[in-house]
């Protein structure tokens, strides 16, 4: 519980927050919520020598839709997430992730870039997030630049930003008509706890609200960063959307997924729980699909 | 009793609810002291390995460190809660030759902020020669087993202080390598009466360590003064034991050794014994001459602050046809880590908390406590009781099954009744376990829920979900003879009608300083608004028994009522005389003595004090003392099980309704059911929360609480990986207090707050297995266990076909 001395600056200025950021490099941590680097100072995990808070740069929080996009701001609050109507109504899955995530308190604390700048492989928004194929952007000291999120993330706690780069925002494409979605995670505790299994799913149907036109599987918490059942996504399109078919997407997910074994659970039970959570998604995502039409 | 309770009894706001409400309550972490250097820890990283040297040179250079200590600074200091001719001592604050455990402690410091401390540790350099670790207790007992205690301990035992004899008896067992304790128990003819049941069953069960997870971690602040007193704000359970253990540890006269007073975060058990941080706080300040104060991290909390055992228990069991145990054989085995810890005590309660239940007549018992490189155990709610009450009552569900009988009824069978004397002479004075049995089926509609035996289960599943229910039956002690073996309590008046309280008890969540109030308004006839309690400090308060037997209302509320009896007593005197009336024609209610059925003939208790003031000075005081187990001299033995131990036992029976998803193994626990005989509550919302807590928690240690280790090394020392339950988790809970009356008690209380916590994992267990089919007997009872085991049930019997 001892914290080491560190300097703390509070840029008022993207490009300030993003100079000091360059200057320190890895010496510097960046603060938004704090929620997850004040439990890594303390525990000594983190030792920077500056601490650069940027809740005090502007344009950099709020949830808004510009010409058919969601745009996030990075300093958005979990707790906005979870209750914001647009995003309910329209990206269903990440509210339901933003409410599993940690307390309330935390939830009013803890930002939507935190969550996904902290690379867990168990991050409550990850799944969600890339099922609704989130563009992330970056500021750094060659301007901005962004990427589809999914090649964001490149390891446990490691992320493509370079040094200097802060994630500013996420873009997200409102879901076309007959799109469903849904967000499932599997822990021990109801709340306050990691994740053994999370998953989002996204689906949209053919104009015959049968067939499947396009599917999303996200997985979390079975592999170094949250990932893509590609092959499980693959199998589904063009196919009628039967239980029958989300079953076997399923076994194929859990195939694909890579999951360890460690203090959580078990590689056997989180390979079992891919397949069990994800034919649940696609269960539950598919009755909000046939309702948006 | 035919009177009329008016204060005990009644769901009174706690006495403490101001001070805590209002954050003005002080625990050790809020006292601060001027000058007041922090202290920090350095632990061994390894689980056994012998220290070559040491090197603070580095440490003691940094600016800002006043102090550092090693086991240099500690020589000829050994302690522990066991300490008997037979089992002496075997701790010491700053580790010697030898490190047993990973966290065992080896340097202290103090500096002037946690920052310099921290980084004085860093400097110290310590040479280890690694030695071969040991984990697992069988295989600790193997003769080629590392021995992780080498050198046969020398010296007194506090025991032979306090009247144990002084030869050291010695064990008739062959010995075995690293067997810390055993616990051999042997009445009826087992053998005679296994050879006469119609049906017996052996199982092996085994339940996780588990942590305590009070909020608040271990503290401690000593300033000695240089007049020679040790000041000590302590993290603890019992002032009495903690001064005298320190007292003799430090080579100090008790009295010049002072525990003040702080409210307690918690215990659990875990703030009972005395700790090696303690010592060292206590070190560092006769070193620095200024105060020290030492705050233990969640992960140090975890790893070093005890764990409940690891156990291994075999059960042999034999019935009579209509379901009567006519005989048992029990054998456990507990790994107690690198320290005994409690592991030769809890070997003998495992027999303690089987006695009281069921009337087993032939009994063979063998208790095993065994060193190895893993953190220690100790005491933890119902120290014990959850791992054997797991065992008897998951093989008594099964037993059931076998003869075609509700388990339910079985229990009926074998329970035992008020009257009745245990094998070791104690004496049920009350007992009300076939109405907390009775009670729990009836509530819970057991009968509809459960079906008749052997009826099927697949119409009471709704998707993937199925319910069950399943029950269970425990006892606790009220009190048992440890240091100082007696409370005490002032009550003084004051001259406006109220009363303080004076007691050595604890505070630590409990309630006590409400329900010890309670009495005391009770028996003096005033109102709980009028009785201030100044408790839990050595130099103020008489002595206490400490508030972790589970006597505080038995024993310490029994010295209450007697010393607020004597206030009474002399008050009435004094109201006689100036009312000019018998002492046995007075009543005192609401505040006021009155010449019974003349309310024409009154006086307030503020004017009787004020009479008695002005009349011979006297302000009257009433003092009263309660010794456990009264009438007896001779103290039971760990070894052999024998001699009286407490004075009155508390039962409960708890059903347990769960709901088990067939996908995923997740059980959830739905609803318990926990009735529950404590004698007269003291106070009903108290009692309701200790079940509730204790249901939490065994409902946690049943179902997901485990610490988990590698080679000694504590896997998940964080609230994040070691998951309690939280608030949603938790059950509807139903049920009450059977009624009873305990003779030894005030107003007829005895413990609880303790015992709950045992029936809840046997009663899950149960309902699991009625849910779904699937037996565990390995505790916790994870997702992951339940769905393989689902698993193999799906899987065709080998012989099929």
């Amino acid at each position: 519980m001892t914290i080491y001395p560190f300097e703390y600056f509070e840029p008022k200025e993207l490009e300030e927050a993003s100079s000091a950021f360059f200057e320190h490099g890895s010496e510097a941590a960046i603060l938004a919520g704090g929620t997850d680097l004040l439990n890594m100072l303390k525990a000594n995990i983190l030792k920077p020598k500056v601490v650069i808070n940027i809740k005090g740069v502007p344009g950099l929080s709020g949830i808004e839709e510009i010409d058919g996009e969601l745009q996030l701001g990075t300093l958005t609050s979990i707790h906005d997430l979870e209750t914001s109507k647009i995003i309910q109504e329209n990206f269903p899955a990440l509210s339901e992730a933003a409410s599993f995530l940690g307390s309330i308190q935390i939830r009013f604390l803890a930002t939507v870039g935190g969550n996904i700048c902290r690379a867990a492989p168990s991050a409550e928004t990850a799944p969600p997030l890339m099922a609704y194929d989130a563009q992330v952007y970056m500021y750094g000291p060659n301007g901005e630049r962004s990427l589809p999120l999914k090649e964001f993330f490149s390891g446990p706690g490691q992320t493509v930003l370079a040094e200097g780069e802060i994630l500013t925002k996420f873009k997200l494409p409102i879901p076309a008509l007959r799109s469903g979605s849904a967000y499932l995670r599997h822990s021990i505790r109801q709340l306050m706890d990691l994740a053994i299994v999370n998953v989002a799913v996204s689906l949209t149907l053919d104009e015959d609200s049968e067939t499947i036109k396009e599917a999303r599987i996200v997985l979390g918490a079975v592999a170094p960063t949250p990932m893509h059942a590609s092959a499980a996504e693959k199998e589904l399109i063009g196919k009628p959307a039967t239980l029958e078919i989300f079953e076997k997407a399923a076994q194929t997910a859990a195939q694909e997924s890579k999951p360890i074994s460690d203090v959580r659970s078990t590689q056997d039970y989180r390979r079992a729980m891919v397949q069990l959570f994800t034919r649940r998604a696609l269960e539950k995502a598919l009755p909000r699909a046939a309702q948006k039409n | 009793m035919t009177t009329e309770l008016k204060v005990v009894g009644k769901s009174l706001p706690r006495v403490d609810a101001y001070a805590k409400v209002t954050g003005q309550a002080e625990f050790t972490m809020d006292v601060n002291l001027p000058g007041m250097l922090y202290g920090k820890i350095l632990r061994s990283p390894h689980p056994h390995a012998r220290i070559k040297n040491i090197d603070t040179s580095e440490a003691e250079k940094l600016n800002g460190v006043l102090g550092v200590i090693t086991g240099k600074d500690t020589k000829d200091m050994r302690y522990a809660f066991v300490d008997t001719p037979r089992y002496p001592a075997d701790q010491y604050p700053l580790a010697q030759d030898k490190v047993r455990y990973i966290g065992d402690e080896v340097a202290a410091v103090a500096a002037v902020n946690p920052e310099t401390a921290q980084a004085a540790l860093d400097l110290i350099k310590v040479e280890y020669e690694i030695l071969p670790a040991v984990f697992d207790p069988y295989e600790a007992m193997k003769p080629d087993a590392p021995t992780i205690h080498d050198a046969e301990i020398q010296g007194d035992s506090i025991w032979e202080e306090w009247g144990a004899e002084k030869t050291k008896k010695s064990d008739a067992n062959e010995k075995v390598n690293n067997v810390s304790g055993r616990t051999v128990i042997t009445y009826g003819d087992p053998d005679k009466a296994f050879a006469e049941s119609h049906h017996i069953r052996e199982d092996r069960f085994e339940t996780a360590a588990t942590a305590h997870c009070a909020l608040e971690p271990h503290a401690a602040v000593a300033h000695y003064d240089p007049a020679g007193q040790m000041h000590l704000w302590l993290s603890g359970m019992g002032i009495y034991y903690k001064r005298y253990v320190l007292s003799k540890v430090l080579e100090m006269p008790t009295s010049q050794v002072r525990l003040h007073k702080v409210y307690i975060g918690g215990a659990f058990g875990g703030k009972m014994d005395v700790y090696p941080y303690e010592i060292c706080a206590a070190l560092l300040s006769k070193k620095t001459g200024r105060p020290v104060k030492i705050e233990l991290t969640r992960g140090e909390v975890f790893t070093t602050t005890r764990l409940r055992f690891p156990t291994y228990i075999d059960i042999k069991t034999g019935v009579s046809k209509d379901g009567k145990i006519l005989s048992q054989h029990i054998r456990t085995v507990v790994n107690n880590g690198g320290y005994r810890g409690t592991g030769p005590v809890v070997i003998y309660l495992f027999h303690g908390w089987t006695a009281p239940v069921y009337r087993v007549k032939n009994m063979r018992y063998e208790g095993i406590s065994v060193w190895t490189n893993i953190p220690v155990g100790g005491p933890q709610r119902g120290h014990g009781a959850p791992q054997i009450r797991f065992a008897i009552d998951s093989q008594l569900d099964m037993i059931a099954e076998d003869i075609g009988m509700d388990p339910a009824e079985m229990m009926l069978k074998n329970v035992r009744k008020i009257g009745e004397t245990l094998p070791n002479g104690d004496v049920l004075n009350s007992c009300g376990l076939i109405d907390c049995v009775t009670q729990a089926v009836e509530l819970s509609d057991w009968k509809e829920k459960r079906g008749a035996p052997g009826s099927d289960r697949t119409e009471r599943k709704n998707g993937s979900i199925v319910r069950g229910v399943g029950i269970s039956t425990t006892t606790m002690i009220s009190g048992a003879p440890y240091y100082p073996f007696a409370s005490a309590g002032i009550v003084k008046l004051h001259d406006d009608g109220a009363a303080t309280l004076i007691s050595g008890v604890v505070e630590m969540g409990q309630g006590a300083e409400t329900t010890l109030s309670q009495i005391v308004a009770e028996e003096l006839g005033i109102s709980l608004d009028d009785v201030r309690i100044v408790a839990g400090d050595t130099e103020q308060s008489p002595i206490d028994m400490g508030s972790f037997l589970s006597g505080g209302a038995t024993v310490t509320g029994a010295a209450i009522r007697l010393a607020a009896a004597d206030a009474k007593r002399q008050l009435l005197e004094v109201a006689s005389e100036r009312l000019d009336a018998m002492v046995e024609e007075l009543d005192i209610s609401d505040g006021i003595v009155c010449v019974r059925d003349r309310p024409d003939r009154c006086m307030s208790i503020g004017d009787v004090v004020n009479y008695s003031v002005k009349k011979t000075g006297d302000p009257i005081i009433g003092h009263g003392s309660r010794k456990i187990l009264s009438g007896t001299s001779r103290y039971p033995s760990l070894a052999k099980g024998t001699g009286r131990w407490t004075d009155a036992y508390g039962f409960n029976a708890q059903v347990a309704e769960v709901e088990v998803d067939t996908e995923t193994g997740q059980v959830k626990l739905v609803r318990a059911t926990t009735f529950h005989d404590c004698g007269t509550p003291l106070n009903p919302q108290i009692v309701a929360g200790q079940v509730h807590g204790c249901v939490s928690t065994g409902q946690g240690q049943a179902l997901m609480e485990e610490i988990v280790y590698d080679d000694g090394r504590v896997l998940n020392p964080t609230f994040q990986d070691y998951r309690l339950p939280i608030t949603l988790d938790t059950p509807e809970t139903a049920g009450t207090e059977v009624e009873s009356f305990e003779p030894a008690g005030p107003f007829g209380a005895k413990e609880v707050g303790e015992g709950v916590v045992a029936q809840t994992l046997a009663a899950i267990a149960n309902a699991v297995y009625d849910a779904v089919g699937v037996r565990i007997t390995t505790l916790p009872i994870t997702p992951q266990k339940v769905l393989a085991a689902l698993e193999n049930q799906k899987k065709p019997p080998k012989n099929n076909k």
